[in-house]
């Protein structure tokens, strides 16, 4: 008889060495999303023409602003470079917040979540694998954008090593800044399912009052509003990402290595907070029985 | 470690709320079932009794109310990680929600052999040989959104095996196998727990299969375990009853159903496959006498009706004491007949 031999002769011998180290999990969790992502066809033709629009709408709202506020608040005079940075980081600011629960969300639908939260594989690993692809994806789009806004619109955008330097520092600020609060958001919606507060709130204000499309310096009159931009991450992000690249400042520059200070602390409190939150999301379905929910 | 499964006291009660009120199903009430290393247990239960819920909670996936459990020495609320990396897990019922139906069953067999920290040359060597244990070889780079229900089950009972854990949580593994596949799938077991003396916890609804291959049989009804002990002994504990089958031309009418159940003989009736009823009698050749003439008087057209010895199903039959299901078409307790092994 015995047509299952082989496994068990398999299965008999011992394994060679020990544990992996976490780091390639997390690495293969963001393998297996990429590898989804793409098996949709036309995923990158969808993308691209995303881009397009997004430039396009920025291109025709571009005149609201007067070219003296923005050299009054030191990011030149250009509006439509000015816009164009804030909206190509807003884009990737969504998804840093919302990435991780929604395909979360997806993944506790359709049944994996259960299966992959079986395995030894820790949390931290699961979404920051999930959240690395969200970088990935957005950090395309967004250089898409600014590409498109500069050959399209004529975006006076300045390109010297030490301002691109100085703006990639920023944006990796700004995917560690907002991870927590991306994690943060996924525990709630864990137990939620439905509906995402924490992201449509924060992401309503944050276009709103971090100043993706105005100035802060417009905000003087209003001490409270300015005040709330002042606490929310997105602004310094902004801050530096304009300085940079509308002005050619780097982080050599006080302005500019404030906000990179505020984003690294932002950082620091927010990570513990957000996986606070996804451990107390996760036992909270474990005592419901809904980490499997159909 | 005397143990590969101690559980202690295990109680579990889901709780929803609704509007202001909450709404309580309890699940398992005080359960407690050891289980030394290399045994084959077979859990049973009808539907709702909680066997899932044990089983997931034995997988960490769900926090119990109260009580304790082991798993391979691990206490599954303070060391869950080292309980995951004990148990090989199947939830057959699902139907292949634990795999990415996007991606081919290579590579879902791959991320789960990550995860599980399998050295890559082992988890290639591995997956190509349950791959092909299980008949997927040819079907290996194919998308899992074009399996069949049956082949994302093999694929699923892969992912349980990859790491070769010592012990396997088994809900229901052989749901929506064919014959071949279900045989091939229980003899693999049995060489798992006779060779590789893996411990395993076993669900399914098909008693015949569980008579065969679990020496141990562990009863669940409402939440509560009425019965482990080693198979022989359970289906003795029925010696005292005995079996009468009887099996019509035609199908039973409820009338006629209800005529038998108030023979004087005549202790229950259930049905037990197409057309025939099993009655639980006091003495068979008394009963059969009284019996033909009953059936006489009805005008039932008998095809056949003999003793016959008692089976895992009837003890199943009697001790979740359901009233008769004689006239409805056979239940998943009135497991398909097979060709004997
Ligand atoms: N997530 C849940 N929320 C609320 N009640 C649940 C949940 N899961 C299971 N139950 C209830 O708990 C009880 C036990 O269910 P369980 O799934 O453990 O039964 P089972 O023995 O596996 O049944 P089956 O043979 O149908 O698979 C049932 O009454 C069921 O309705
Ligand atoms: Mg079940």
């Amino acid at each position: 008889m015995s047509a299952e031999a082989p496994v068990i002769a398999l299965l008999r011998r011992p394994l060679p060495g020990g544990s992996r180290p976490t780091e390639s999990k997390t690495l293969a969790v963001t393998l297996l999303r990429l590898k989804i992502f793409l098996s949709y066809r036309y995923f990158f033709v969808v993308e691209l023409m995303s881009i397009v629009s997004l430039a396009a709408v920025y291109y025709f709202v571009g005149f609201q602003v007067r070219p003296e506020a923005l050299e009054e608040a030191g990011y030149g005079r250009s509006y439509i470079g000015f816009a164009l940075v804030g909206v190509a980081a807003s884009h990737f600011l969504y998804t840093c917040i919302s990435r991780i629960g929604h395909i979360m969300t997806h993944e506790l639908m359709t049944g994996t979540f259960e299966a992959v939260m079986s395995t030894p594989v820790k949390h931290r690993e699961y979404v920051v694998g999930q959240a690395l692809v969200g970088f990935v994806m957005s950090g395309y789009l967004m250089a898409g954008v600014l590409l498109a806004g500069v050959l399209l619109l004529g975006a006076p955008l300045v390109a010297t090593p030490g301002s691109i330097g100085t703006a990639i520092v920023f944006v990796l600020l700004l995917m560690a800044s907002h991870l927590g609060i991306g994690i943060f958001a996924a525990g709630i919606l864990m137990v939620h399912k439905k509906g995402d507060p924490i992201t449509f709130i924060l992401d309503t204000l944050t276009q709103l009052f971090a100043g993706v499309l105005f100035p802060l310096s417009l905000l003087k009159g209003y001490p409270l509003l300015e005040g709330f931009s002042r606490v929310l991450p997105f602004t310094y992000v902004l801050e530096g990402l304009r300085k940079s690249l509308l002005t050619g400042a780097t982080l050599a520059e006080p302005g500019v290595a404030r906000a990179a200070g505020v984003l690294v602390l932002a950082t620091v409190i927010l990570i513990p907070l957000g996986m606070l939150s996804f451990h107390r999301g996760f036992d909270k379905v474990r005592r419901l029985g809904l980490t499997g929910s159909y | 470690m005397d143990y590969a499964l101690e559980v202690e006291g295990l109680s579990k009660t889901y709780r929803k709320r609704k509007g202001f009120k909450v709404r309580e199903t309890p699940a398992l009430e005080n359960v407690s079932l050891r289980v030394r290393p290399g045994e084959f247990v077979g859990l049973l239960g009808p539907n709702g009794a909680g066997k899932t819920t044990l089983l997931k909670i034995l997988c960490t996936l769900l926090l119990p109310d109260g009580g304790s459990a082991r798993l391979n020495g691990f206490d599954v609320l303070k060391q869950s990680e080292e309980v995951r990396r004990s148990i090989g897990w199947l939830h057959g019922e699902t139907g292949g929600r634990a795999l990415y139906w996007r991606l081919t069953a290579r590579d879902n067999l791959r991320f789960y052999a990550y995860l599980q920290d399998v050295p890559p040359r082992v988890a290639r060597e591995r997956i190509d040989t349950l791959l092909d244990f299980f008949g997927l070889r040819g079907d290996a780079d194919r998308q899992v959104l074009k399996f069949s229900t049956g082949m994302k089950v093999k694929l699923m009972l892969a992912r349980a095996l990859l790491h070769n854990p010592p012990v396997l949580l088994m809900d229901e593994p052989t749901v929506g196998l064919d014959v071949r596949m279900a045989r091939e799938t229980r003899d693999l077991l049995r060489s798992l727990s006779a060779e590789l003396q893996k411990t395993i916890l076993f669900t399914s609804h098909n008693l015949t299969e569980v008579e065969k291959l679990c020496p141990r049989v562990a009863i669940l009804h409402r939440g509560r375990l009425i019965a482990d002990d080693t198979t022989p002994n359970l289906a003795a504990r029925l010696k005292t009853r005995e079996i009468v089958e009887v099996k019509a031309m035609d199908a039973w009418r409820p009338a006629e159903v209800h005529r038998l159940q108030r023979l004087p003989s005549v202790k229950s009736v259930e049905a037990d496959g197409e057309n025939t009823l099993a009655l639980e009698v006091d003495e068979a050749p008394q009963a059969i006498l009284e019996l033909a003439q009953a059936l006489g008087t009805m005008g039932v057209r008998v095809q056949h009706i003999a003793q016959r010895e008692p089976r895992l199903e009837d003890v199943f039959l009697h001790l979740t004491g359901e009233p008769t299901t004689a006239t409805k078409p056979p239940t998943p307790e009135t497991a398909p007949r097979e060709t004997p092994e």
